[in-house]
Parts: structure tokens; sequence; C-alpha cells
């Protein structure tokens, strides 16, 4: 089908954007690449009457370290966060895991905001935004700024915390140490295709090896990311070379919020924790 | 300050296939029912029209792009190349063609259109191995003949393809390890960069005009349009909302059914 009648404004600042969203209130949704909304127009599952275009807005396409973190606006697109080497400096799981995101048509177009508001549970990027334990910066005419932890931000299925009148404008993660190590795991029928279990793990070890922390998170087994990395506390000083991490992912799958879920999926939530940590833990750059 | 109201009409001018073009078109429209529609340009196929299929994949700026998940206006200001620009109406077929027509890499050619776009984006590239090519094409669905006849065709072609042909979306970075991978690409963002007519190689088309294709895959244009409707629709209602796809990485038959 075709999207519905719709009326169409591309607002030239941040500013500009927020002031309009404010103004139009429920009936207008934020298109920037248009991979996940404009399927939705098509299906008529989504029929805002404005959309609110932010494909040229430049301002939220930046990869900025700065005072030990690294700012990523909404607008970088898929690709770039799969091939920019300015990405992969300040976070080498996102190149590992961007790959995974649809095909290259799509990586072309779809973007890093886009992708965390749609929050669809089989999405890596909401998976990696918790695990890498960002803050999505979100901005807002009346309220101005406010930082919300990604723990905090995917509620549900294709729910957010966002407001109605906020924009997400980028997030900010904090830049590795010489002791993060990263893995990441994705199971899916086809290359491309939507996830049917992934794993996103970060580990900190200290110069000897012994696991500081273990931040460790899993998407497409339930509505929102899993956080398992509560669980994974138990790991904290116990050297990385020396875990049995095929008993440990057993142990977290059980213990990980998944009781809806049917026995396939806890195996694969089984395997995919046991090959993203095994990655992070044996210092493959993944 | 809004300085600008929500429209429901745009005027939106598009370079396409090096001519600009100017026109105004409803807001809801998206880039591949301008393309057919307004300028009557239907070699851009619509299968899915919820970026499933591929077969309206066309390049915007030298990228490929699904041209169904395209609002029209994000189109404004930028270079599109459809399937048309391969080969003008009357004339032998582009390489590539010639290259699909000669390893059999269609059969009732709905999907082609988007292939050949994908697989345009990729020239200059003679390096790529089948895998690399089955993975750039991972994003478009053929539900007659199967991949491999269209991986040997794009691959071959490449390999033929001179090197001074590369595409300039896809610079080989010193960091990149394929070309669907790089950053930054040349000539993305709007401006009027117009990227440079893609390869042709006349020996091989001198050689083995044939016309005939052309009017072959038009004929079975309509019909497939509808089976291939039929499948897709077919399949999603049993895979519910999972995405089918695949240029044959762990394909099995089901997926033709």
């Amino acid at each position: 089908m075709k999207p519905p009648p719709l009326r169409w404004v591309r607002p030239a600042s941040i500013a500009e954007c927020v002031a309009q969203l404010a103004e139009l209130g429920e009936d207008a949704k934020i298109i920037a690449g248009g991979q996940s909304l404009m399927p939705l127009l098509a299906l008529r599952m989504a029929a805002p009457s404005v959309l609110i275009d932010l494909d040229r807005l430049t301002e939220l396409d930046h990869v900025t370290p700065r005072e030990g973190h690294v700012y990523l606006g909404a607008l970088v697109r898929h690709r770039r966060l799969t091939a920019d080497p300015a990405v992969a400096a300040a976070c080498g799981l996102l190149p590992s895991a961007a790959r995974h995101i649809g095909h290259p048509a799509i990586r072309n177009r779809g973007t890093l905001g886009g992708s965390l508001a749609h929050a669809d549970p089989a999405a890596e990027l909401p998976a990696l935004m918790v695990a890498l334990r960002a803050e999505l910066i979100c901005v807002s005419a009346t309220a101005g700024r406010r930082n919300l932890p990604a723990s905090e931000f995917f509620t549900g299925p294709y729910s957010t915390a966002l407001a109605q009148d906020e924009l997400l404008a980028a997030v900010r993660l904090p830049l590795p140490g010489p002791g993060t190590r990263y893995g990441f795991c994705e199971v899916s029928a086809r290359p491309g295709d939507f996830a049917r279990a992934g794993c996103a793990c970060v580990l900190d070890l200290d110069p000897a090896g012994v696991i500081q922390d273990a931040s460790t998170v899993l998407f497409a087994v339930s509505g929102a990311p899993v956080d398992v990395s509560r669980a994974a506390a138990g790991l904290r000083g116990l050297p990385a070379a020396e875990v049995d991490w095929r008993s440990v992912a057993a142990q977290l799958a059980d213990t990980a919020e998944l009781a809806a879920t049917a026995a396939y999926t806890r195996r694969l939530a089984r395997t995919v924790l046991r090959r993203a940590m095994t990655q992070a833990a044996s210092g493959v750059t993944a | 300050m809004t300085s600008q109201a929500p429209r429901s009409q745009l005027t939106v001018s598009i370079f396409v296939n090096g001519t600009r073009r100017t026109a105004q078109v409803p807001a809801r429209r998206t880039l591949a029912d301008y393309l057919r529609d307004q300028l009557g340009l239907t070699g851009t196929h619509l299968g899915c029209e919820q970026g499933v299929c591929g077969a309206c994949t066309v390049l915007v700026d030298g990228a490929p792009v699904l041209s169904c998940l395209m609002p029209i206006g994000q189109a404004d200001e930028r270079h599109v190349r459809t399937v048309e620009s391969l080969a003008a109406a009357g004339e032998p077929l582009g390489s590539l063609q010639a290259a699909f027509a000669e390893q059999d890499a269609l059969q009732c050619g709905f999907c082609t259109p988007g292939f050949l776009m994908a697989a345009s984006a990729l020239v200059g590239y003679p390096e790529l191995s089948e895998d690399e090519v089955r993975e750039a094409l991972s994003g478009n669905l053929c539900r007659c003949t199967g991949y491999g006849g269209i991986v040997t065709a794009v691959a071959g072609y490449l390999r033929d393809s001179p090197v001074g042909e590369r595409s300039p979306s896809w610079p080989r970075g010193p960091r990149s390890w394929s070309p669907w991978e790089t950053w930054p690409p040349a000539g993305t963002g709007p401006g009027p960069a117009e990227p440079p007519a893609l390869g042709r190689v006349p020996d091989r088309v001198a050689r083995r005009p044939r016309p005939g294709a052309v009017l072959a895959v038009a004929a079975a244009v309509a019909a497939a349009a509808i089976a291939a409707g039929v499948a897709v629709a077919a399949t999603r209602g049993r895979r519910g909302r999972e995405r089918s796809h695949g240029t044959g990485h762990r394909l099995t038959d089901r997926w033709h059914a």
C-alpha cells in the first residue's frame, strides 16, 4: 500500500524541530532515514498527519569524542557506524554489531536515532546502548535537555521513555579503557534478517586479566533489551581466561527474565551469551 | 522559530539519470511512485512496498537505496539513477545487463532491475569475491532463478569491468574490507556532484546484442508483478513479521515455495 495523505516539513535546526514538535503535538512524527517508519506508513500501522524530516539536519550527524565520552548524533547512519574509523576508535562494538542491521541499502539510509526511538525488540542498537551504559540525550522546547540512561529509555516493544514533544538528539557513550573488551553475537535465519536472539557483552578487565565488570545484554528474546549484568556480577574478581563461559551462559540464560518465551529462545540465549562473552574474554576485537 | 509550515504538496527538483526534473508532488508520495507514475520510468519495480524485496532499488547519490521507502521530500536535490540509465530504449543492453542475459540470471525478470542497480554500486571492484557479492545483493529477493546465475553474472562482470570505472560511491578506504563498508562515501549528501556513467564494456555487447531479451522481460513483467506480489504476500502470511530475504545464504527450498 501507499503512505496515507500527510503534510511535510523540514526544520533547519534542532531548535526549529522541537518547536514544531511542541506546536504540532501528537499529529506529528519525526522521520529520519525512514527505514522503519515508511513500512509502518505503507502498512497503515501509523498515520501521522505531519512528518518532520530530519534527513538534512546535518547538526545531528556527528561523531564527537569529548572528555572521556563520545557523542554520536541521532542522524549517524548505520553505514557510518560500520565504516567510519572515528566510530571504530570510539567504540569497537558498534561497527561489528551495525553490520547485522538489515542490508546495504537499508544501512545507507537508516539512522542511529531512528533505530533507538523505534525500539524494535529485535534491533541491535538498543541492546548495545544498554550494554555500553549509554546516556540518551533528549531535547524538547519546554523541558530543554535531559540525559536518560539507556536502561531507563527502553520500556517495552516499540515503546520508549521519549516524551511526545521530545527529540532524541544524540547518545553519549563512555570511551573504552585499556581493559575494555567487546563481544557480540546474533542468530538470525539469514544474514540481514531480524535477529532471533542476540547478545552484546562489554567486559572490563584489569591488567592481570581479572574481570572488573561484565555488562551483558540480550536482545530479540523479549519485548525490550534484557540486561543480565546484575546476574553476571558474580564474575567480578575472576580471571577471564579461567571462566567456564558455557556454564556461565547457561546460568545467565536461566536467570534472565525470559520465562514467557519458548524453550528454543532460551537455548539461543544460552548460545549467544556464551559466544559473545567468550569473544569478549578472548580479547579478539568483535 | 518556525520558518516553514507543513505542506501537503512539495515542489521537488531531482536529478534523474542526469536530467534535472522539477515537479509538484504530494508529500505522501514515495520516490518509487514518483519515478513510475510521474516520470513513466516503470523499470523500477514495486514488489512489497515495505522495504523487504529490493525490487525498487535505485542509486541515490551513487548508493543503493530502496525507493519505496524514500519519501519524495528526501529525494529533493539528489541524484537518482534508475535501471533506465543502463541502456537507452532501443539501444543494445548495457554490459551488466548483457552479463545477466549470458548467465541466465533471470527468468521472469521482475526482480532484475533491483539486482542491476544494487550491482551497479559495485562497479570498479573487480576483486570482490562471490561471497562479498552475495552480501552486497542480500537485500534483493529473487523468487524464480535462485541466485547462482545472478551472483556469477555480477562477479564475472565486476572482474571484467575496467578499474577506471570505479563507482564514486564506494571509495576504497584504508581500513575498509568491502565496498559497502567504507566511509566517507563520496557523492553522498545533497549537491550536484554527478556520478560518472556506469561501466559499459562495448565489445561484449556488440558481439551479442540481445534486444529480444528486453522484449521478453517487458512481456513477462505484468504477469510476474502479480506472481511476485502473491509470493511475497504468501511468504509474509506464513512468516508473520519476519523478513524473508536472501541471495542464497543457507537458502532452503521452502523459501522458493
